[in-house]
């Protein structure tokens, strides 16, 4: 943008202006303000600790190395009641996360089937998927959190006359029960790298002949899929499996209805969401650009996946993280029904059980603000790299 | 509710930064001439809020014990609800004066959160609940069980320490609204919903099918539930504790409600009778309060006995057996009595 010489002079801030004539009084101001703003957080601060002492309160940060005392019902983490708080803290964080990263990813596989129904030109894969959205993206959150924990898996036959698969697997009212592998470390990092396989060999193969069904990221994600299974079945020592005991089951890996309903609550919610996203960057690639792939000889598919998409995911970048981010802070809706995050471990538990009500919803506070400052600089910096990748060509 | 938390935490600062000091709640209270208590939001025979939005129970007659000891007119009470995980904070601020919610007195309670329990007027324990068809008939026999709290108490601890100490394993399902915890439970997510004695027998009766659901005998905790103020204000935590002694001892000595007017007039009521209803000596004067106090809450509230039958007795909606239970008085072999007055 060019500025017309007669154009008048842009208005620039109160600051700047001051700054910029060299006023001494201006610069004067600016450094009372800043003692002002730092003199009267120090205040606070002090009298609201002096307070605190005064009235024996303990305050400080130091009751977290004391023992929990409870149990948490999901942890990745080992945690046992015997566990220090700090590890509480940890277990509520890579929860919160845990539900965070598995509703965005579902989310997100769910919105490319919602929005390839939504643009597809049968009208009644179109209008159902319409539907879908419109029925998703205009109703809370809470009630659809509360439809599948309260509707659906509390619906399901009890622990004692549940489904049971060959009694290795079973389904109930207390979760999913499946058979868990133990292997050695070596074991899982073998299968990891075995899972990249394709997806390195489809990157390469990309560039000699981007149009060959082995460089589509969708079939190498399987391929890597069904080689970790494979690895993991062959290096497995022992599988351990869920056997009833006493009122409950015991041993194999267990899903807690809380878990299932949430994740399934969360992306479903948010593919609608992802869906009108995606749909609205798809449509506003130029039409131009479908028509030069066909000049090309490429095939549909081809167009969407080479032509479209990669133009399409720079324009959804921003809103997309936006949408992650609010994802990250509507996982704290799961204290409703008993799925233990930071929110309910912390913001509640702790906070009642050692009655250190600042230091609590401070530490959750920070704990929701790094998570989600972390989600948008990444997908920062993705953008960013699309970016100069655009710029290069 | 988490606005409540947030709100609750905020006002605390705010006071705090200001250095309001309120050590003297007793004065506060007397300009004010108005008791705040803060009690919780519904828990029938200990506080619930009728159909008009009036507070009846077990814990809101000692509000108005205090207000008539304090005030001489047990009305004067402005009752404010305080969430499990809102109670602390509200209290510490001074949005409440006291806190009449069957708080359980613990060690770190007592010690490190500025919070004083001056009495001790109800006494119970942690048990379990269960769904009549599960067929258990001791705690012990729980073991692999899904167990529904609330959180806000102390009930997660007490469950992990009951069932670890028993060799025995368990799945946790915290809720943090009641209403939830209690559907959950209803639906057969959970075998067993723990919480105090007090509040199964209430939330039982709360539920579609009570006869279904049974309260185990077994008591897996103490806990010993009181008024609860702030630390550090020793008058004001007297004028608590001798509220509840007066109620204590007027059942001992057949002070009731009814007959407060003829013992306070009988020059042959016993000496300690009549310097409780302010006839003799001056009490009163000494804890800062008019001398006829003991009179006005008996007149007002009755005696401790006359309170728990009106809202826990046989007759009340929700009913809690006291005979051969420490809530009863310390001459039926219970662990309610009073210091005399002296």
């Amino acid at each position: 943008m060019y500025a017309h010489p007669d154009a008048p002079l842009p208005k620039v801030g109160w600051v700047r202006r001051t700054f910029s004539k060299g006023d001494l009084a201006g610069v004067f101001i600016q450094i009372a303000l800043v003692l002002i703003v730092v003199g009267g957080g120090w205040y606070v601060v002090s009298v609201t600790t002096a307070n605190l002492n005064a009235r024996g309160i303990t305050t400080g940060f130091a009751f977290l190395s004391r023992p929990a005392g409870f149990d948490v019902a999901f942890s990745l983490l080992p945690f046992t009641s015997a566990s220090p708080l700090w590890m509480a803290v940890f277990v509520g964080i890579t929860n919160t996360l845990f539900l965070a990263l598995a509703g965005m990813l579902f989310g997100t596989l769910l919105a490319f089937a919602v929005v390839s129904f939504r643009l597809s030109k049968s009208p009644l894969a179109s209008g159902l998927a319409a539907g879908y959205i419109g029925l998703f993206r205009n109703t809370p959150i809470l009630l659809h959190l509360l439809f599948w924990y309260f509707a659906v898996f509390a619906a399901l036959p009890s622990v004692r006359n549940g489904l049971v698969l060959d009694e290795a697997a079973f389904l109930n009212n207390r979760g999913l029960f499946v058979p868990w592998p133990e292997l050695a470390w070596s074991g899982w990092i073998a299968a990891c790298l075995f899972a990249v396989i394709p997806m390195i060999a489809s990157r390469r193969l990309r560039k000699q002949n981007p149009t060959s069904n082995f460089a589509r990221i969708d079939l190498s994600l399987l391929l890597g899929l069904a080689l970790f299974a494979t690895v993991i079945a062959l290096a497995a020592t022992r599988w351990d499996l869920p056997v009833r005991a006493g009122l409950g089951i015991r041993g194999g890996a267990q899903s807690i209805p809380e878990l299932m309903a949430v994740v399934l609550a969360m992306c479903t919610y948010a593919s609608a969401f992802i869906a009108e996203l995606l749909r609205g960057a798809i449509q506003g690639v130029d039409r131009g650009q479908t028509e030069a792939g066909q000049a090309l000889g490429l095939r549909g598919s081809a167009i969407s996946r080479l032509v479209i998409f990669p133009q399409a995911i720079r324009v959804i970048i921003p809103p997309l993280t936006n949408q992650y981010v609010n994802m990250i802070k509507q996982t704290a809706i799961v204290s409703a029904i008993a799925f233990p995050d930071v929110m309910l471990i912390i913001g509640k538990t702790v906070l009642t059980q050692t009655g250190q009500a600042i230091e609590s919803l401070t530490i959750v506070t920070s704990v929701y603000l790094i998570i989600s400052l972390l989600a948008a600089g990444l997908m920062h910096l993705y953008a960013y790299k699309l970016e100069a990748a655009g710029h290069r060509r | 509710m988490r606005y409540g938390v947030l709100a609750a935490v905020l006002g605390t600062l705010v006071s705090w930064s200001y250095g309001a000091q309120a050590q003297e709640t007793l004065a506060a209270v007397k300009a004010r001439g108005e008791l705040l208590c803060g009690v919780g939001e519904n828990f029938p025979g200990f506080f619930s809020p009728d159909s008009t939005g009036k507070y009846t129970g077990f814990d809101i007659d000692f509000c108005h014990a205090v207000a008539a000891a304090v005030l001489g007119d047990a009305g004067k009470v402005k009752f404010l609800p305080a969430t499990p995980s809102a109670r602390f904070p509200q209290l510490q601020s001074g949005q409440v004066d006291i806190l009449s919610r069957e708080v359980t007195d613990t060690f770190s309670r007592d010690t490190s959160l500025g919070l004083d329990f001056p009495i001790i007027l109800f006494y119970d324990g942690h048990a379990l609940m269960v769904p009549k068809s599960l067929g258990v008939k001791s705690a012990k026999d729980l073991d692999g069980a899904n167990v529904c709290t609330q959180t806000g108490l102390s009930t997660e601890v007490i469950v992990a320490d009951y069932f670890k100490s028993n060799g025995m394993t368990y799945k946790p399902v915290v809720f943090d609204a009641r209403d939830q915890a209690l559907a959950a439970f209803e639906s057969g997510r959970c075998d067993v919903f723990s919480s105090d004695r007090s509040t199964l027998f209430a939330y039982r009766s709360s539920l579609a099918n009570p006869d279904n659901f049974v309260v185990l005998d077994d008591t897996i905790s103490k806990s010993l539930n009181g008024p609860t103020v702030r630390h550090g204000d020793n008058n004001w935590g007297d004028i608590v504790r001798w509220t509840g002694y007066v109620l204590i001892g007027a059942e001992e000595f057949g002070v009731t409600s009814k007959n407060v007017d003829e013992m306070k007039a009988d020059a042959n009521a016993p000496a300690e009778v009549r310097r409780m209803l302010g006839v003799e000596g001056d009490f009163g004067k000494m804890l800062g309060l008019p001398n006829d106090w003991g009179y006005q809450i008996i007149k007002s509230v009755g005696n401790y006995g006359e309170i728990y039958d009106r809202n826990l007795g046989s007759g009340a909606k929700v009913s809690i057996p006291r005979e051969k239970t420490l809530n009863a008085l310390w001459k039926n072999g219970g662990a309610m009595i009073a210091p005399s007055f002296q």
